[in-house]
């Protein structure tokens, strides 16, 4: 396995992964439609605190935090730590049930945080880094 | 999207069953996302939200770039450019083991002289992301494997012996091995590691690196559970394994990798546990040696210096002597006894009978033993071929006229010639027969 290839389709399944998000998020500004979301939020909440604090590791954060690139980038985007804890309960409250109106503003927030992580792992997948140039075994 | 997707008339190739299957589904997404695309355009824009939505654009572009890696591969890997017998022996030696009963390999082409797994780190995983997005997408066909073979080895055997290592990767994916092996990573880490001081970041770093060398090791226990010894054989050849076994380079890890003296370890541990040793021992000679070498190489010679995170090498490499055994446990757990073993005594004629066939340039399809014909384990044959080919080539450049076995263009000729008369007893053995197993 070589690890530029590795390395770059890291960042495409971060790419994508937060795509998924933001859909679901889409999907419930723009049609009040929490099906999409109800699927994708776990998956989104066990990522952000697997990247944040892997102490507790459960569900799909097992798999976010094998890989370097994808916390690496999380961390470097987001480097205050409590940023990424407030957006852990952001998502966590588009679990339960509130008002429509705190419901949009939180779901855009979570938008504005996903884009952001979709923007850099698109630009990091077409360019790759210098990490990843170095990497020399191709076993 | 669509020069990438489109059905091309493929008149003059065939392609495996599992390729078409592969090609198939590329196709179907197209035009699912066709329909998702018009949908989208036609679709109000809101003027909050353009620049989101755009960039939706991008990742789905960004998806079929990747996907075109793929693509024209599989097309190029039809049935003329790829070894078929072999990959559908290595089906049939996957159909033993429980779990992974009709998983089936799409074959493609790379440039590359090497072995690489396409699914590498989750195309599965991509693609399910996908049609999360794109809804209405097909789901990624079950149990189907890419794997990437250099288009020069379309006609061998021996080093397409390494395809066996890329199908554990693809195990290690479909059985969902992480779950099982995260805890030991994580105890293992944390004992080595003060991960109270580091970053997130850090740690991940650390992560990736005892899960890629975790997953090396059982993907090379994985193919010898396969194959036996012939897969060891063939990574030394292609790795040139015996032109660093003198230096400490055997010895280093890389970001990716396990050591060479690590790896040998594993496998000797391994074909000592499928019973091959006694084999090695009695005609290995020359690589047995090699691999017992390694084996015995001491632990705390192995070696890791990152240029990325130099104060973490020391203790990762560590905390991944401590991971290994629990490997060793996954890959029994995966084969449930099902591996491919050595049991001595009529395989040891067995070996014999086919290196004699060989040495007369008689495919070993069908062996006669007291006047009745039987039919050799394609794992036996394969590594008998293999060992005969290592070891014993002089006998038959011998006999034949004009032939000196110290000639390195004739070793390689009748070398070659050893291949094919194996694959076409593998070819044979596939088909109905009244010959009983020599057992």
């Amino acid at each position: 396995m070589a690890s530029d290839v590795a390395s770059r389709d890291h960042y495409l399944t971060l790419a994508l992964f937060s795509r998924r998000i933001i859909e679901a998020l889409r999907e419930l500004v723009r049609n009040g439609k929490r099906e999409q979301l109800e699927n994708a939020l776990p998956q989104a909440i066990d990522s952000l605190q697997a990247a944040t604090d892997s102490r507790q590791l459960k569900g799909y954060g097992l798999r976010v935090v094998r890989s370097y690139d994808q916390v690496r980038t999380i961390n470097e985007l987001f480097p205050n730590k409590q940023d990424r804890v407030t957006m852990i309960n952001t998502l966590k409250s588009l679990q339960e049930d509130i008002d429509p109106t705190s419901r949009k503003a939180a779901a855009l927030r979570a938008i504005q945080f996903f884009y952001a992580i979709e923007n850099r792992a698109l630009r990091n997948y077409r360019h790759p880094s210098p990490r990843a140039a170095r990497a020399s075994s191709t076993k | 999207m669509r020069s990438i997707c489109g059905q091309r008339e493929d008149v003059d190739r065939t392609h495996r069953r599992a390729t078409n299957e592969f090609l198939d589904y590329v196709t179907r997404l197209g035009q699912k996302t066709e329909v998702y695309l018009k949908k989208f355009v036609a679709q109000p824009l809101d003027p909050d939200l353009a620049f989101v939505d755009r960039q939706n654009l991008s990742t789905i572009r960004d998806f079929w770039s990747n996907l075109h890696e793929f693509v024209q591969p599989s097309r190029d890997a039809d049935t003329l450019h790829v070894p078929s017998i072999l990959i559908e022996q290595f089906e049939d030696f996957l159909s033993k083991i429980p779990a992974l009963r009709g998983c089936r390999l799409v074959m493609s082409h790379t440039s590359e002289l090497n072995y690489i797994q396409f699914p590498r780190t989750g195309l599965h995983e991509r693609a399910q992301f996908y049609a999360d997005i794109v809804r209405g997408s097909p789901r990624f066909p079950r149990k189907l494997a890419l794997i990437a073979m250099p288009y020069s080895q379309d006609a061998s055997l021996f080093s397409n012996l390494l395809i066996c290592h890329e199908i554990g990767h693809f195990a290690f994916e479909e059985l969902q091995l992480e779950k099982e092996l995260s805890p030991q990573i994580e105890r293992s880490l944390r004992k080595h590691v003060n991960a109270e001081r580091l970053t997130e970041p850090d740690l991940s770093w650390c992560r990736e690196r005892l899960w890629s060398w975790a997953e090396e090791i059982y993907c090379d226990r994985f193919a010898i559970g396969l194959v036996g010894p012939a897969f060891s054989f063939s990574y030394i050849e292609l790795f040139d394994v015996t032109g660093v076994a003198d230096n400490e380079q055997v010895n280093e890890f890389s970001d990716t990798h396990p050591s060479d003296a690590c790896r040998f370890h594993e496998h000797a541990e391994q074909l000592e546990h499928a019973g091959w040793s006694p084999l090695l021992e009695r005609w290995g000679k020359s690589y047995a040696g090699l691999i017992q070498r390694l084996h015995a190489m001491p632990e705390r010679r192995y070696v890791f210096t990152s240029e990325e995170k130099p104060p973490l090498a020391r203790r990762v490499l560590k905390a991944f002597l401590e991971v290994k055994p629990h490997v060793e446990r996954l890959v029994k757990q995966t084969f449930r006894g099902h591996e491919a073993r050595f049991h001595g005594g009529m395989q040891f004629e067995c070996v014999e009978t086919i290196k004699s066939y060989l040495s007369w340039g008689v495919v070993p399809a069908t062996l006669i033993r007291a006047g009745e014909a039987f039919k050799p384990d394609p794992v036996l044959l394969i590594n008998a071929a293999y060992l005969f080919r290592l070891e014993d080539i002089a006998t038959l450049t011998e006999r034949i006229q004009g032939s000196r076995a110290d000639d390195i263009l004739e070793r390689e000729k009748w070398g070659k010639a050893v291949e094919q008369w194996t694959l076409k007893a593998l070819e044979d053995l596939r088909l109905p027969t009244r010959r009983k197993p020599w057992s």
